[in-house]
């Protein structure tokens, strides 16, 4: 492995890329209830 | 299965095997075969991290929790995106800059030789246990299709992965893996088409939905807190975020899996994939199990999954007793069809009176059904007491070998086989790595050539798979499949999670003092595990934070001892 490729080559910086993936668990946790609670 | 599902399963199995082999003949060193060589890009690294995650037992097992208990089982995996961004920020560097074989290296340069060793130990323990289940998996469809012992299928699944992994290596199982991956997207996607083509015509996706929902298995989401309840959105995002950070974190069949990318990047972009997919991924499996508990609303459905123990009972002296539950069965079930087809003109009308009343006398019959059902597995325990009464894992089997039509059934059986060969092939590469590098050449053979070490390693991961093989033996008695794996990874993650939050955070702490504390909290989670105390996800939060509660109290010890003298 090589330390130079540190940088993310995707949206800019990697704080931005773990946000992506937090903020797609929160939409995702969101989206699941509303199903649960329209075919309950 | 007819010849042309034959031909189907044997050309996709070979064509991926043969590329994997044919991919990896250059391997001639201890790196090329435990680690690719470091080389591989991060879609590469991601396929690969989640085909070693999703075994022949996600494809089997998981329709079948569908169908049996609903979506809920999806919370399970809410804890793993956030895993994967502390393995991001914290693991993969780390690994990275010292350039370790293996996870538990790194425990020898922060703390001591015991302390690795004990750590190395015990996954070797529970990754062999595990691998022996995921091989008695895909056992199921060979024994179910040809009616024959399962313990034959289990040699025969067993020997063909032994020898794919002992030849491939690494590289073999990557290779393998992206393919697999690939196929089995495909194939998910046409299993879910053609149950949603089967439901009658009356009956859209939408009432589909309905329907489930009714009955109780859209529960996707659960928010209540309830610390014996194994799955809810709690237990999934503190519980499982604990299991999915030591599994992925300290596991080294995933550790393995990263350390083969070229760079930190591209391992870490391979875990953001992951994090990203494998909720709507498991989501999406979980929702075919739902889809075939729906078309089995429509069209009767077996009394009992499995054939062999059905055959067994059919030909014991209970054979009169069956007959007069299948009789029972057949009568309930007719009546339970008519009450989904008032529940389907309710659902249209969108009368929610009718609806509700509807729905209550689909539950009750549904109810009777199960409660014959239940009836049925009394009498084959009381014919044989070792009977194998969980017909969960043959559910989506049974559906697919039944209702699909000749080709997609090949298919969908070379998905299932597939899977397993990836997490197997991980599993056994990454018994060999550990065996290997944190015990052969660290306590016995230190200075030998990397000739000698691709040897053992091949000849390790022959003994480990015939050790397998044993183990799937006896995992017909374990119940659910997918169950048994989670919860023997949890008798032991939050241990090893623990140490490892230790080396990175807790700096004082010296390996004396992380080692007791190991060997403390272990006691306690196998002490808490017999007597029932928790379910099961919590023992990794329970175990990890011990560790890091008992090491810092001991190091408390050790450094007051010291000043004293």
């Amino acid at each position: 492995m090589e330390e130079q490729e540190e940088k993310s080559p995707i949206l800019k910086s990697w704080r931005n890329v773990y946000a992506l993936v937090i903020g797609v668990l929160v939409a995702v946790i969101i989206l699941l209830y509303f199903f649960t609670q329209n075919y309950k | 299965m007819s010849l042309i599902d034959w031909i189907i399963l044997s050309i996709t199995i070979l064509t991926i095997v043969g590329y994997g082999v044919w991919k990896s003949k250059h391997t001639k060193n201890i790196e090329g075969y435990l680690l690719a060589d470091r080389q591989l890009p991060w879609y590469h690294v991601g396929l690969s991290v989640m085909a070693t995650q999703a075994s022949a037992i996600t494809f089997l097992s998981a329709p079948g929790q569908g169908y049996t208990d609903g979506l809920r089982f999806v919370q399970f995996y809410f804890g793993l995106p956030l895993a994967m961004v502390v393995l991001c920020i914290t693991f993969i560097p780390i690994f990275n800059k010292l350039n370790v074989f293996t996870a538990y290296e790194f425990l020898e340069k922060r703390f001591d030789n015991k302390t690795r060793t004990l750590t190395a130990f015990l996954f070797l323990v529970q990754r062999g246990l595990s691998t022996g289940i995921t091989i008695y998996a895909p056992a199921i469809i060979l024994s179910t299709i040809l009616n024959i012992d399962i313990n034959y299928t289990i040699v025969l699944n067993g020997l063909i992965v032994i020898a794919y992994t002992v030849y491939g290596g690494a590289k073999a199982v990557s290779y393998t893996q992206l393919f697999q991956m690939s196929v089995i997207f495909a194939g998910l996607f046409l299993a879910s088409y053609m149950v949603v083509n089967l439901l009658p015509n009356n009956v859209s996706f939408s009432d589909a939905l309905h329907i489930a929902g009714k009955m109780d298995k859209l529960n996707a989401i659960d928010t209540k807190f309830d610390i014996n309840n194994k799955y809810n959105i709690w237990s999934g995002i503190i519980g499982g975020f604990f299991l999915q950070l030591s599994y992925f974190g300290t596991d080294q069949s995933q550790v393995g899996r990263y350390l083969t990318g070229k760079s930190v990047a591209q391992s870490r972009l391979g875990l953001v994939m992951n994090g990203l997919i494998k909720i709507p991924m498991q989501f999406f499996i979980l929702l075919i199990g739902v889809m075939v508990f729906t078309f089995y609303q429509f069209h009767q459905s077996p009394i009992f999954f499995n054939k062999v123990e059905v055959s067994r009972i059919q030909n014991s002296v209970y054979k009169e007793d069956f007959k007069a539950l299948e009789k029972a069965y057949v009568i309930a079930y007719n009546k339970k069809k008519t009450e989904v087809n008032v529940l389907v003109e309710a659902i249209h009308s969108k009368d929610e009176n009718a609806i509700n009343t509807a729905r209550i006398k689909v539950q009750q019959a549904d109810k009777k059904s199960s409660t014959i059902k239940k009836n049925v597995t009394v009498l084959m325990q009381k014919n044989n007491p070792k009977a194998d009464v969980n017909d969960t894992n043959y559910i989506f089997l049974n559906f697919i070998t039944q209702q699909l039509p000749v080709g997609v059934v090949g298919l969908l059986i070379a998905i299932i086989f597939l899977a397993s060969m990836g997490s197997m092939a991980s599993g056994l590469n990454s018994l060999a790595s550990t065996t290997i590098i944190d015990f052969y050449k660290r306590l016995f053979k230190k200075e030998e050539s990397d000739k000698t070490y691709l040897l053992a390693s091949r000849w390790t991961t022959l003994i480990w798979g015939l050790f397998c093989i044993m183990v799937a033996f006896y995992a017909s008695r374990v119940g659910n499949l997918i169950e048994a794996v989670n919860i023997l990874g949890s008798l032991f993650y939050g241990t090893i999670l623990g140490i490892f939050l230790v080396a990175f955070y807790m700096k004082n702490i010296s390996g004396t003092a992380v080692f007791y504390a190991a060997l403390l909290a272990e006691a306690f989670i196998v002490y808490a595990w017999i007597t029932n105390l928790t379910a099961f996800l919590w023992l990794n939060v329970i175990g990890c934070l011990l560790v890091m509660i008992f090491a810092f109290f001991i190091q408390f010890i050790i450094n007051k001892q010291t000043i004293s003298k």
